[in-house]
């Protein structure tokens, strides 16, 4: 059997320095500087003001598990079930999908804290998150 | 409640349309495991039937409108060649389930505009034949398309398919509301229940809510029970002006009000998957039609998993929100409930064709089409909804019986 390998983060150009920063174990998000709101996925405009004026922030990794499932059934050869994967409803504001890391799948809530971690996959870093 | 208010408040500017245009023909192809027709074969068949049951002739038909199937460009150009239809006004759609009921509302809009008079709208997707017509094609077919494999943000960690992205929202629902797989099931039961009445339905064998618990699971909360079927299948509808219809062959149904919202911010956003778009969307085709939730006789809910029917009866106010789960544990869905359901079984147990047979069926119900075992007693009014797009499009339309 040869192992099939998980499919890897695709970079746009909006979202190409947020894949690059979580190479270097940095988790950023876009923060507009008219009007303070984050978002993800990272694009060029603040969708909240329209605003061009933006930066990357350093991004507190902190969250609540807004929602959750757990695969069962195998969807992808790389992917062994049971797994969890959440909606993590960041500190910041935005939500972002993850795969929620724990010892016991079953004991996941909805409304637990949780806090950044990496998911090593391949070559890559993958934001994912853990219960705190 | 402020946004109920305003909904009452506001004059609907599409009442002058209400019911001034009408369906007047339906069709559908053979449903389940259907070799031998692709997804436009089935469709032409369904088409060919709904001009039939109109009493209309091709040479009546000017406008063609399609959803789909996902890998045919310009598929309503494929469906005029091969009915031999020059067409005033075609276009094909992409909102997903959602199309199916927008396909009716753009007929209405571009008749209106006196861009064509007679609309052919439809749905047609082979698609039982595409993944299990036999035992190389079951191996050989990926669970995940390329497409899916690309998806950034979702393959990476493990995210594949529309189950888990409705589970999502089921998941959030009951921890929010107390939610119970028992209510979950109960949607499933009644469904099937009705698919048992419907010799065209796929599913064949009774469900209980004991068989329901012990369905293999798919991605939790959702078993394989919670899930839509996999269908060869077509759907199509012939609309025209409720002036002209009343020449036409069959009793027929109007239209009365409908809407559409697109929670387009997403899934994930605000509690877009707890209060769909099915809220806003139905508060205008009810405010079009001049009626409460409480005066619908029949709905027929978009089902591609049970718990889409469970907020979609809060998000239409046939309940308040969080008691969707009790309403149809109640047997509300049942055809001799006080809310009849999905009364063909559905996509749940009649068969997945995007949303299409649910309008066909609002429709012959409305038609008192059928024998008492199937026909909800003296139905005068329908609901039915579309729902797709990535789990955030929705589409309302909303039908009365004609010619009283």
């Amino acid at each position: 059997m040869t192992a099939v390998s998980r499919p890897t983060p695709r970079p746009s150009p909006e979202t190409s320095h947020f894949w690059e920063a979580c190479q270097e174990g940095r988790f950023l998000l876009p923060k507009c500087a008219d009007c303070g709101s984050h978002w993800f996925p990272p694009s060029g405009f603040c969708p909240e003001c329209w605003s061009r004026n933006w930066e990357w922030e350093h991004a507190s990794g902190l969250g609540l598990l807004h929602t959750f499932v757990i695969f069962r059934r195998q969807y992808h050869p790389a992917f062994e079930p049971p797994y969890a994967v959440g909606v993590v409803h960041l500190k910041e504001g935005p939500r972002m999908l993850s795969r929620i890391v724990t010892e016991d799948i079953d004991k996941l809530r909805v409304g637990m804290a949780l806090k950044l971690t990496w998911d090593r996959s391949g070559d890559w870093m993958i934001p994912a998150f853990q219960v705190l | 409640m402020a946004h109920q208010k305003v909904a009452a408040e506001m004059t609907n500017p599409n009442r002058a349309l209400r019911g001034k245009y009408a369906i007047v023909g339906v069709g559908q192809s053979d449903l389940g495991q259907v070799p031998g027709f692709s997804s436009l074969g089935l469709l032409n068949k369904a088409m060919h039937n709904a001009v039939e049951d109109a009493g209309l002739a091709k040479t009546d038909v000017n406008g063609i409108i399609c959803r789909g199937p996902d890998d045919v460009y310009t598929h309503h150009q494929r469906m005029g060649e091969l009915l031999g239809i020059d067409a005033e006004f075609s276009t094909t759609l992409d909102n997903g389930g959602a199309s199916q009921i927008l396909s009716i509302i753009l007929a209405v809009m571009a008749i209106d505009a006196g861009l064509c008079d007679v609309v052919l709208c439809g749905y047609g997707r082979d698609s039982w034949s595409r993944t299990h017509r036999d035992t190389s094609t079951r191996m050989s077919v990926p669970l995940v398309p390329p497409e899916q494999e690309r998806a950034e943000f979702n393959a990476e960690v493990g995210m594949f398919g529309a189950v888990a992205m409705h589970a999502l929202g089921a998941s959030r629902h009951m921890a929010l509301y107390g939610t119970s797989k028992d209510d979950l099931g109960s949607i499933a039961v009644a469904f099937r229940e009705h698919a048992l009445r419907n010799p065209s339905a796929q599913m064949k064998q009774p469900l209980t809510l004991e068989k329901y618990h012990s369905g293999r699971q798919i991605v939790d909360p959702f078993n394989v029970y919670d899930c839509s079927l996999v269908t060869d299948g077509a759907g199509a509808v012939v609309v025209c002006s409720a002036e002209r219809a009343k020449d036409l062959k069959q009793p027929p149904v109007l239209i009365s009000g409908f809407g559409t919202f697109n929670n387009l911010r997403g899934w994930y956003y605000d509690e877009h998957m707890t209060d769909t778009a099915a809220r806003r969307s139905g508060e205008k085709a009810f405010s079009m039609a001049g009626i409460q939730p409480e005066d619908i006789d029949t709905a027929q809910l978009y089902d591609c998993f049970t718990y889409m029917v469970l907020t979609q009866l809060e998000d239409y106010g046939f309940c308040k929100k969080g008691e969707g789960g009790p309403f149809a544990a109640s047997g509300a869905l049942a055809l001799d409930g006080s809310l009849p359901c999905n009364t063909s079984g559905g996509q749940l147990s009649e068969g997945h064709v995007e949303g299409m047979l649910q309008i066909l069926e609002g429709v012959r119900q409305l038609r008192h089409a059928y024998q008492s075992e199937r026909q909800v007693t003296n139905a005068e009014w329908a609901l039915v909804s579309g729902h797709g797009g990535n789990t955030v499009c929705h589409s309302s339309l909303i039908l009365q019986r004609g010619g009283g």
